[in-house]
């Protein structure tokens, strides 16, 4: 159970932004009838698994929220601003409910849900007129709609009715050969109606077959007629099978048959058999319908027959060429997490292949060349398609930040828009479960920050809309995701202050405007004057750069006063592979990410090596006081027997380091000296934890092309390493000295 | 049909859930269940299984082809034509139902339902 169950909270996720996307449709007023038809079945499919798994306050809601739709689909009502916002506010407290019935929410406030449900109704109301559901404040749905939760165990069968009146029923039945046609058996029926009948009073049912109607000769019998009729006594067992039920059994074929039911005082009329069908049937008697039986007794209060759309057919031929385009099949992550990883090896044997035969020599074959040419080409393209199954288009997360920002503004008092643009764009998934946060906190920053207050908007000449646009795109094999707003761009100069004020910038410093904007990423910089509900959570843009870092991306800000604000990230399309240094300590080769790469120099030694009083030697680069790392001591490797050649090479290097300036997240730089820089590669990345343990200074491993392993290193933990211990003090000194 | 061979239900709705609910109650049930995500799917499945489902259990409410025309789309071939379809849906107004009857729908069975009606409603057009 559940794991069907799980698959009723994966339905979800994919349906609550069908929702949403509908929901945003309306408010376009381009919504077609199969938009208010496909929304309506998301409030549906919610309502009728959640009913699976009687998940009863789910149920309750989203069956008020159905019939609230409903009105919209059986156009009673036409949706205005005020409707769509309430579905909207209704369908976050839908998702609510979800996340509750989950597990992965707190308890939906009932004030809240009673509230939305109160003004669900009053859609409903507007449509149905004052009779729809008797509208008891206390319950939002009609009694007569319960939530059955699907017993898996035996079956019970239906508790005996209250109706103790003594006598039989006397049930006449003569079906159409329309009944039969349509794939249903009157010997079944019969059956049916036998098993309402408690076992003790079994004897008084009997069934009695009129074969009046049956040609003389079998030659003349119409093979697709009904011919036979059935008269069945049906006892009322002490009330316990009352005129509703044997109705019940009929109520599939109402239609297709004449049937009577009276009541008689004694025992009905002895004879027929136990119910088994004669082998020959029987022509109706009349053709005219029979009064419809009563509709099953879990049937909920009528709700308008939507009309049945005229351009029904014309959508759902375009429904259809759609689902053509693209139909799809769900894959275990797992299968293609693995399918992944072995093109990461095929991409490893691949470049392994060609260095074992270029050593050979064989390379100078033509041939050779031209097949290893086709398969390396062919390589490319299966990781790229590989890569392509793990992608997904980034709507689900843009999707969402549709409430963030409709809870924002309703918070901050903001008239504020959202416009999506590439929502289709596809990025890694695991990138996309890790976006979500970091692009909830920067438009909560967007709303509160970036976008001003209706009244300034007025004063500015600007439209009191404020809005904030959220695309992505792809350049150059990564993705880009841009938000945007059009409000009053970055005050540089109180960033400036309150960076001062927090001790983040000297008071003197000359700094270019960029340089100011980087300044919102700094560590404990704040520019909320107030510390409000949205952004003031605790977490500053810094824990958002770090978190776009540490995907192996980056956030650029351009501002322009008056004119808004524009925060770019900039991410790899997967974190499967890493574009990486690859550098020489000590005779190995290991791998620095690219991204963390500030500059590549030489250093002289020993003019341009400071030493500061603690020991720690530094650069200075560019009025930046820099600390050196050396790699093959920070790692403590080995020395081992250099090659004649590189014994040279390191004569030549005794005057000159070579030095990768690196940074992390928090913007901190060190120089980490190495041997030699090898060449650039994209390097498909292994964890070494799952395979080994943890290493400190060492994120991950890799395979070269070669065949050889290679580490990749962790440039964050080696530079908090080092400028934990160094003299921070000592190293402004020495700046300012060198000034 | 002989007492021992295994009934076939071909179960149709847009609903993962329910189609993992109906499997479920299903095959606890003992009977063999066929799965389509729509009409079109379901389709597809009823014309190539084999053998042909017994009985097809449809949703109405689906995208890209509903339950009705599907059923119509089932009454169309031939040699479905008398195959059992009872619409499984929580619509519950009687146009509905009448609807689907015309386009020859056996019977339904409204959600939420249980496991026993279910099976009742197989058994009773299989039986």
């Amino acid at each position: 159970m559940d794991d069907i169950l799980k698959i009723f909270f994966e339905e979800c996720d994919e349906l609550l932004p069908e929702l949403e996307r509908g929901l945003g449709e309306l408010s376009d007023d381009d919504a077609s009838k199969e938009t208010i038809n496909a929304i309506f079945r998301v409030a549906h499919s919610i309502k009728g698994g959640a009913a699976s798994f009687g998940l009863e306050r789910l149920v309750r809601f989203a069956h008020t929220y159905e019939s609230a739709l409903d009105c919209l689909r059986s156009e009673t009502v036409v949706p205005n601003d005020e409707i769509v916002r309430i579905f909207f506010s209704a369908m976050d407290v839908l998702s609510d409910l979800v996340a509750e019935a989950k597990g992965t929410g707190d308890t939906v406030d009932d004030e809240r849900i009673d509230d939305n449900i109160k003004k669900l109704k009053s859609i409903i109301e507007m449509g149905n007129g004052p009779e729809e559901p008797a509208s008891s404040e206390t319950s939002p749905v009609p009694e007569n709609f319960e939530p059955v939760a699907f017993d898996f165990g035996g079956f019970d069968f239906d508790e005996p009715e209250e109706n103790a009146e003594g006598g039989d029923f006397s049930v006449q039945f003569t079906p159409h050969s329309d009944l039969y046609v349509r794939g249903d058996d009157a010997r079944n029926l019969l059956l049916g109606l036998k098993e309402l009948v408690p076992e003790e009073h079994q004897d008084g049912f009997h069934v009695v077959c009129d074969q009046e109607k049956l040609p003389a000769s079998l030659n003349e019998l119409p093979a697709e007629e009904a011919l036979l009729s059935w008269t069945v006594t049906v006892p009322q067992a002490d009330g316990q099978v009352t005129e509703e039920q044997i109705r019940e059994v009929f109520d599939w074929v109402d239609d297709v048959c004449d049937l009577t039911i009276t009541t008689t005082g004694g025992n009905g009329p002895d004879g027929g058999g136990d119910g088994s069908l004669p082998p020959l049937e029987e022509e109706p008697a009349s053709e005219e319908e029979p009064p419809p039986a009563q509709p099953q007794k879990e049937t909920v209060a009528p709700t308008p027959a939507p009309k049945v759309a005229p351009k029904e057919e014309k959508k759902t031929a375009k429904h259809v060429k759609k689902a053509e385009q693209s139909p799809s099949i769900r894959v275990d992550l797992n299968r293609i997490s693995m399918l992944m990883d072995m093109v990461g090896e095929m991409v490893i044997g691949q470049a392994s292949l060609e260095s074992v035969l270029e050593k050979s020599g064989a390379l100078d074959n033509q041939e050779l060349l031209k097949s290893l040419s086709v398969m390396r080409s062919l390589t490319r393209d299966i990781q790229d398609a590989v890569m392509a199954v793990r992608a997904q288009p980034v709507r689900s997360v843009f999707q969402r930040m549709h409430r963030v920002v409709r809870e924002a503004s309703n918070l901050a008092k903001k008239d504020i828009a959202l416009v999506l643009e590439g929502e289709e764009t596809e990025i890694d998934r695991t990138l996309i479960e890790n976006l979500t946060d970091p692009l909830t906190h920067m438009l909560r920053n967007a709303v509160d920050h970036g976008v001003e207050s209706p009244e300034k908007r007025r004063e500015a000449g600007k439209s009191e809309q404020g809005t904030i646009w959220l695309s992505a795109y792809h350049r150059s094999g990564r993705i880009l995701i841009d938000i945007k707003d059009d409000g009053g761009g970055i005050n540089r100069e109180r960033v400036f202050q309150i960076a001062v004020q927090k001790g983040i910038v000297a008071p003197d410093a000359q700094l270019t405007e960029d340089e100011v904007n980087e300044l919102i990423f700094a560590p404990g910089f704040s520019t909320a004057e107030k510390v409000s509900d949205l952004s003031g959570r605790g977490v500053g843009m810094d824990v958002v750069k770090q978190a776009i870092q540490n995907l192996g991306g980056h956030v650029s800000i351009k501002s322009t006063p008056g004119e808004g604000t524009l925060f770019s990230l900039s991410l790899p399309l997967t974190l499967a592979v890493l574009d990486g240094m690859l550098i020489e300590c000590r005779g190995s080769t290991m791998v620095v990410p690219v991204t963390s790469v500030v500059e590549l120099m030489t250093v002289k030694v020993p003019q341009e090596i400071h030493v500061i009083p603690d020991g720690t030697r530094v650069i200075l680069v560019r009025g930046r006081c820099i600390p050196l790392i050396y790699l093959a001591d920070a790692l403590t490797l080995p020395w081992i027997e250099q090659k004649e050649k590189s014994a040279a090479k390191r004569t030549e290097q005794e005057d000159q380091l070579i030095v990768l300036i690196v940074e992390n997240e928090a913007g901190a730089r060190a120089a980490l000296v190495v041997d030699g820089i090898r060449d650039q590669a994209q390097v498909v990345i292994k964890s070494i934890e799952k395979n080994y343990r943890r290493i400190e200074g060492i994120s991950a491993a890799t395979i070269l092309g070669d065949g050889s392993v290679s580490l990749i290193l962790d440039i964050s933990t080696l530079i908090a390493a080092t400028t934990k211990r160094v003299d921070t003090r000592a190293m402004e000194q020495l700046v300012r000295n060198a000034a | 049909m002989s007492e021992k061979k295994t009934v076939r239900v071909l179960t149709v709705d847009d609903s993962k859930t329910m189609l993992g609910v109906l499997r479920k109650a299903l095959v606890d049930a003992g009977y063999d269940v066929l799965q389509g995500g729509d009409g079109i799917e379901g389709l597809e499945v009823l014309e190539t299984a084999d053998p042909s489902p017994d009985v097809i259990i449809s949703d109405i409410n689906m995208p890209r082809m509903d339950g009705f025309q599907f059923i119509e789309a089932v009454r169309a071939t031939e040699r479905f034509r008398h195959l059992p379809i009872i619409c499984l849906t929580t619509e519950t107004d009687q146009e509905k139902k009448t609807k689907a009857r015309s386009l020859g729908a056996t019977g339904w069975i409204t959600k939420p339902f249980n496991a026993e009606k279910l099976v009742w409603a197989i058994r009773r057009v299989t039986a």
